[in-house]
């Protein structure tokens, strides 16, 4: 098959398409097409949208996750329970607990792990404001960091970090996936299993 | 128990528990490409004039199956140089294990490579290890009793991986945690070092003990196994033992329970702190371990005879098979590339009864005079291709 003829214009636009994370050149051709033959207005109104979500969306000066305002919608929101504070990696994280409709408490956002070798240390994490926050107020910080290296060296350091200054630290339980038979279990994923078990009565 | 779901054609189905490749293609690998082999679940002899891609066979088979090359640690320089920019190697094999049909395969390619068993996806090549179980004899081998510590932990390790699967979460998360400390060790942030160091102790310290643990246990189970098979082989009255020299000064005795032993590396790398940020390198934990070799109490590594060296490399390789046999039930694929030649007729005859009936295997040499046995398929590779008469039988069946 001839290779179809591509202009400079059209060849940017792929770059820029497969420069987005999970998007190979494949589907970053596909995409660019559809642009081409798509109406001026639909292209202009996707632009637009990329812009002032770029613009407009910010950190919140509380927790660090995505606000519009000053403060994210779960901050602002009245019926949350400031007492408690969940702590995660990046925003999407936020997103998958709310979507369970379960947590009631607030959120506190990270912006990754610990990192040494790529030059991340607690000065490059959302961690002092979080230090500075669980002095007032804050009854029980759930460390929901995920369970590599990095995020399980994140989570010893705020342990370290917030020892008696907080009620309580608890951690996500970990352990037997749903489903499972005990025998083909490992026996790391047993013991935190152990460790972790919940009482019953 | 039920039949299996793709009982090998012709052959009569297995009374005992197997593991063996059924199909392997290949493309971009080395000087191999569009290659599509059936093999015989028996002994496979790979001939072919030399430098037409016999031992690249069996390195793609090896990768295949333990996601690494036993002679090269670059696994760029795998993929076919004539192969379009970007493009990598893949390998993919179907397999029964057991009485199950089972299929893995990976894409290597330099910007990320992707891993799929049994249709499950991934990206990290470690996932390919521990379902085609198999021992590689290679020249390499005597790099074990010469080379660094490091061949020998990574040959321990591979061992681990496939004896025990949980094994190779332990040891990445180790790697990753001790990458990490050394990264801290060298870092500028003052006050924030101590709590860096601490928050990657943790986890070096109950991933490192796990490793300890392991390492430990499958010494003291190989360590007869390989005496009986070095006295099989080698010829020689002396006594083949076995240790685990362990990353830790003063080699104190361990703890034996993991929890104990955590709390101790946790110690110890605390009070190494100072030293290991001078040197910018973490002194404490199972990345200096060695498994050491000795022939009635003498140093294998310092003492031995070039022969004694090759009878010991075979007698590891050889017990780590058998324990993988007896652990899992299942006898591990077999990989021999160009061992007959080095050993003399005694040895070769002896080796060969140890290896012959007891499973798949794949065999390289440049003189098929030196093979102890008969082999039931033939696989003839030239320039990179695989000849028609790829199964011709030895018996004169065909």
């Amino acid at each position: 098959m001839l290779s179809p003829v591509r202009t400079s214009l059209l060849e940017n636009l792929v770059d820029r398409l497969a420069g987005l994370p999970s998007i190979g050149r494949k589907s970053a051709q596909r995409l660019a097409y559809h642009v081409l033959a798509a109406p001026v207005e639909e292209v202009e109104s996707l632009s637009r949208a990329l812009i002032e979500a770029r613009r407009g969306v910010r950190p919140c000066t509380v927790c660090g996750n995505h606000a519009e305002g000053d403060r994210c919608a779960v901050c602002l929101n009245p019926r949350r329970d400031p007492a408690q504070v969940c702590v995660v990696e990046r925003p999407s994280d936020v997103s998958a607990f709310e979507k369970l409709g379960v947590y009631r408490g607030l959120y506190h956002v990270l912006g990754g792990t610990l990192s040494p070798l790529d030059g991340i240390g607690p000065a490059d994490l959302n961690l002092a404001s979080l230090f500075v926050r669980c002095e007032n107020g804050v009854d029980e910080v759930i460390l929901a960091l995920g369970t590599h290296a990095d995020g399980e060296a994140t989570s010893t350091y705020i342990v370290q970090r917030l020892r008696d200054k907080t009620a309580r630290i608890t951690r996500l339980a970990r352990g037997l996936p749903a489903g499972s038979d005990l025998e083909f279990i490992d026996d790391l994923t047993m013991k935190r299993a152990l460790d972790g078990r919940i009482n019953l009565g | 128990m039920g039949t299996p779901p793709h009982p090998v054609p012709g052959a009569p189905e297995p009374t005992f528990p197997v593991v063996h490749l059924d199909r392997l293609t290949l493309h971009h690998f080395r000087n191999l490409h569009g290659l599509d082999v059936h093999p015989s679940p028996g002994l496979n002899l790979v001939v072919g004039p030399n430098g037409h891609g016999k031992s690249n066979f069996l390195e793609a088979v090896h990768f295949l199956a333990l996601a690494h090359s036993a002679r090269t640690r670059k696994d760029k320089d795998l993929i076919a140089w004539e192969s379009p920019a970007d493009s990598g190697f893949v390998i993919r094999g179907e397999a029964t294990i057991g009485t199950r049909a089972h299929i893995q395969s990976l894409e290597y390619r330099e910007s990320g490579s992707r891993v799929r068993v049994e249709g499950l996806e991934s990206r990290r090549l470690g996932d390919l290890l521990g379902h085609l179980l198999l021992v590689a004899f290679t020249p390499e081998d005597l790099d074990l009793l010469r080379g660094g510590p490091q061949e020998r932990r990574r040959f321990l390790d591979v061992l681990l991986c496939q004896l025990d699967p949980s094994a190779l979460d332990v040891l990445r998360r180790y790697r990753m945690a001790l990458r990490q400390r050394n990264a801290a060790l060298r870092w500028s942030g003052g006050a924030e070092t101590e709590g860096l160091l601490e928050a990657y102790e943790a986890t070096l310290a109950e991933a490192g003990a796990g490793i300890l643990l392991r390492r430990r246990e499958w010494v003291k189970k190989m360590t007869p196994l390989a005496a009986a098979f070095y006295a099989e082989i080698g010829g020689g009255a002396e006594a083949l033992t076995l240790g685990l020299s362990i990353g830790i000064s003063g080699k104190p005795e361990l703890p034996e329970t993991p929890i104990l032993l955590a709390e101790m590396l946790s110690g110890r790398l605390r009070e190494s702190r100072v030293r290991d940020r001078e040197n910018g390198l973490t002194s404490v934990g199972p990345h200096r371990d060695d498994l050491l070799t000795f022939l009635d109490e003498k140093s294998v590594r310092e003492f031995a005879s070039q022969g004694q060296k090759r009878s010991v490399a075979l007698a590891l390789k050889l017990a780590a098979a058998r324990l993988l046999e007896e652990t899992t039930g299942l006898p591990p694929i077999l990989l021999l590339d160009d061992v007959f030649a080095e050993l003399d007729p005694g040895r070769r005859e002896r080796f060969g009864a140890l290896i012959a009936g007891r499973g798949q295997a794949f065999i390289a040499t440049p003189r098929r005079e030196d093979l102890p046995f008969a082999v039931e398929a033939v696989v003839r590779m030239e320039k990179g291709k695989v000849q028609p008469a790829q199964a011709e039988r030895e018996d004169g069946a065909a």
